[in-house]
């Protein structure tokens, strides 16, 4: 049963088994494999129900219906654009479906600083579990927007011309199914092919129960004894300022389970007055800055799927001798926007914006994203209203690694043939008459930067623990079974949970945690998730068809390219 | 010290009361506080509009005629493009606190750039450009030296109030946001898209002018995905 808040006219007073705030990454498969293992469950969503008949493929649209604070979400400070869905599916609504599993050093690593316990041989099952209930595939080259495959052909030539073996890229593995190209994932699969929430976990869940309210802010966490046994909250139509409308209270009987933002989980426990001292601490983002480059001849990059291929041969950070930060920390994909995205975000105005865009058909985007310190003082907490906001600064190595990736990534795209790059802040690089004289452009123009957020116009939208799982108290919010650590009965999954950034597209690492969730969850009741069946539903039964067979790499581009059709 | 969004709002509001104050001018900054602390409504004011397409014009590359063209070169401008229209409309759809962000930012670029010591201002020069007149009153070229000199240049001008640590990156950012949001609305219309080459949507276009991987026709066939018979 899903209801949205038009169709809510009373007050709601439920009792259930489990009761979920949050139906994104975090949310949607713990509803999912919780009510198919036949437990009671209700998800609460402060996102609207919004399906493929709403998404219109145009961001001026689509940021207002999806996006938490509907896009204009920043830093206190109006240095950093925070991205976020607060939609029915959350997150899943407006990500690039790409499904990496979690770096094995990166699991390693949590186990070794926040004594999460994981086993990769445990996990395993969980990520097959979701590789096979979300159709997770690599994806062929013949859905990739122009700008991948260049990128990918840089790569490969800034390889052999450096001898760095970490020029190098894997084509991501992302959730789709038949899977036609068009480019406006980002937006909301507007033909159902995403797996995002909303079309797999989702309807699965309520199929076999669970009841989901949309348009449903809550605000309250209810405790008895020391202990979360529900929330209370209200419907709100529309979601930023509208009215408050009928009261919603729902009790459980085991679990109450925040799996909102990274943001607005931590906004939730403050707000009720948890006192765990890392609540709201140590958020990381991912932030993101822009390459935007010229090529000679028409891309229109808004054809085919971005961030199709990742370059994430520097994710890993290189030291020196002494320990002092070399390179690396970061991963980069290219991207595809329209004039409305691409217009604020290349940083130019005036005649020098109007001269950029009438470049349109031949420019194209990538962008960096740094994997954070997971130990900075990037805080998320209350203002007068009780509302979240962010205080994030780059700070130490963070400003370093962006410095680093903007270098490697304009390297890349000059190995690919292009003739002029845009960096922030409104800075050109022009391809020099050898390719020593183009780095050194390169290296110039990168070095007249500072690491100030407004200056590199940084984004976020890897929005990332704040609260967190861990052994400690001294250093979590929650235990690594994701009960918070000072109240019984209260869970954390999503974001929030994730200790720290994940190295690499994280959504994948979300749904993993959430399917921990689950498996403790549901060993009271004597179930293994594993062994668990999944429903299959009559949903998207469109599969992968067609698309050249074999090798897809850079011979059947060439045929392509040579017959001006892929471009 | 990090600053609330509150204090964003009050120190910002002194440091226009105390610009205003120095200047010895009634102080339409210094007017500021009140008006965006109470500001209810879900409409954009007039004279808050009107600057949001002076900035829009300026960013755009328009020359800010009156009346506007309805074309330039090919490109409708942002009156013709219902620039002003969207943007009023994301105003009134937003949380009132964001709207009185919005509120705020407007009126500080309005009067900042007679409103001495002028924020964007990076040289005496572009203090007598500005001659007293608000930021709707500039032409375009001033209209964008004073936001880019915002942009860029701030951390030349004098500022000293105390506790307002990293106010630099704070009006950069303010600045950045505002060429950003001039530009967004405008280029969120489809009649701002055919001179770039952009086709717009797919969903909207009636023949596949373009080679896709696989016909995105058809495709968008509504499926029970719910149990209770919802449709997504």
């Amino acid at each position: 049963m899903i209801r949205t808040g038009r169709q809510i006219a009373n007050d709601v007073s439920l009792t259930c088994d489990v009761v979920i705030v949050g139906s994104g990454a975090g949310g949607g498969p713990l509803a999912g494999e919780l009510a198919m293992a036949g437990l009671d469950v209700v998800v609460l969503e402060k996102g609207a129900f919004t399906t493929a008949k709403d998404f219109t493929q145009d961001w001026g649209t689509m940021y207002g219906r999806i996006e938490g604070r509907r896009g204009l979400g920043t830093s206190r400070d109006n240095g950093i654009n925070l991205s976020f869905a607060e939609t029915l599916g959350g997150t899943t609504v407006h990500y690039w479906a790409n499904s990496y599993r979690t770096p094995a050093d990166r699991i390693e690593r949590w186990n070794r600083e926040f004594g999460l316990g994981f086993d990769p041989a445990g996990l395993a099952p969980l990520f097959r579990r979701l590789e096979n209930n979300l159709s997770v595939h690599r994806t062929h080259d013949y859905l990739a927007n122009a700008t991948n495959r260049l990128m990918r052909r840089g790569a490969h030539a800034m390889r052999e011309r450096s001898g760095d073996a970490r020029y190098r890229g894997t084509n991501a593995p992302q959730a789709t199914k038949g899977c036609i190209g068009c480019g406006f994932r980002e937006v909301g699969c507007a033909y159902n092919h995403k797996q995002s929430q909303l079309i797999s976990y989702l309807p699965i869940a309520s199929r076999s129960g669970a009841k989901i309210f949309a348009d449903c802010d809550v605000r309250e966490l209810i405790v008895s004894n020391g202990r979360a046994v529900g929330v209370r909250g209200f419907v709100r139509t529309p979601r930023d300022g509208g009215p408050t409308g009928p009261k919603v209270e729902v009790r459980a009987r085991q679990a109450v389970v925040v799996a909102g933002s990274a943001l607005t989980t931590p906004e939730l426990l403050l707000r009720n007055g948890l006192s765990n001292a890392n609540i709201g601490r140590f958020l990381t983002i991912a932030p993101t800055a822009y390459v935007w480059g010229v090529f000679p001849e028409a891309l229109n990059f808004r054809k085919g799927s971005g961030e199709a291929w990742s370059f994430d041969g520097f994710s890993a950070v290189r030291r020196d001798a002494a320990g002092n930060y070399v390179d690396g920390g970061w991963y980069a994909n290219p991207d595809n926007r329209d004039p409305s995205t691409t217009a604020p975000l290349i940083g130019f105005a005036g005649d020098e914006l109007r001269e950029r865009l009438a470049q349109f058909p031949r420019l194209t985007a990538a962008f960096t994203e740094v994997d954070d310190d997971p130990h900075a003082e990037n805080v998320v907490t209350l203002d007068a209203d009780g509302n979240w906001q962010v205080d994030y600064q780059l700070r130490g190595e963070d400003g370093l690694k962006a410095l680093d990736s903007l270098r490697k990534v304009c390297r890349v795209l000059f190995a690919a043939g292009f003739e002029r790059l845009y960096i922030p802040w409104r800075r050109t690089i022009e391809r020099g008459p050898t390719d020593a004289a183009t780095e050194a452009n390169v290296d110039r123009a990168v070095a007249g930067i500072t690491s100030r957020p407004s200056d590199l116009s940084l984004s976020g939208a890897h929005l990332l623990s704040t609260a967190r799982w861990g052994d400690s108290a001294s250093t979590s919010v929650c235990g690594p079974d994701g009960q918070a650590h000072e109240m019984p009965g209260l869970y954390v999954a999503g974001g929030a949970a994730v200790p720290t950034g994940a190295a690499t597209d994280p959504s994948f690492t979300i749904m993993c945690f959430s399917l921990v969730l689950a498996r403790e969850l549901l060993k009271p009741h004597g179930k293994d998730l594993v062994k668990l069946r999944w429903k299959r539903s009559r949903m998207n039964h469109t599969s992968i068809v067609g698309g050249p067979r074999g090798a897809l790499g850079y011979d059947g581009e060439q045929r392509r390219l040579a017959a001006g059709k892929v471009l | 010290m990090p600053l609330s969004r509150r204090d964003f709002l009050t120190q910002s509001a002194s440091l226009g009361a105390a610009l205003a104050a120095l200047a010895g001018i009634p102080g339409p900054i210094a007017e500021l506080l009140g008006d965006t602390a109470l500001a209810a409504g879900t409409e954009l004011s007039a004279d808050r509009l009107r600057t949001y397409v002076a900035l829009c014009e300026a960013v755009c590359s328009f020359d800010g005629r009156t009346p506007p063209p309805s074309r330039v070169a090919g490109r409708p401008h942002p009156t013709a493009a219902d620039a002003g229209k969207r943007f009023a409309a994301e105003y009134a759809a937003q949380s009132p606190a964001m709207r009185q962000t919005f509120d705020l930012l407007l009126t500080v670029v309005e009067q900042a750039p007679r409103t001495p010591p002028p924020v964007g201002a990076a040289s005496l020069g572009d203090l007598v450009g500005y001659g007293g007149r608000s930021f709707s009153q500039l032409d375009v070229p001033l209209r964008l030296r004073f936001l880019r000199s915002w942009a860029a240049d701030f951390d030349t001008a004098p500022v000293g109030i105390d506790g307002f640590e990293d106010v630099g990156a704070l009006h950069r950012g303010i600045a950045a946001g505002m060429i950003q949001l001039g530009c967004f609305f405008y280029y969120e219309d489809p009649r701002s898209w055919p001179p770039l080459g952009y086709g717009g949507p797919w969903l909207h276009r009636r023949h596949e002018s373009e080679e896709l991987p696989f016909s995105h026709h058809g495709h968008a066939v509504e499926r029970v995905l719910y149990g209770d018979g919802v449709v997504a």
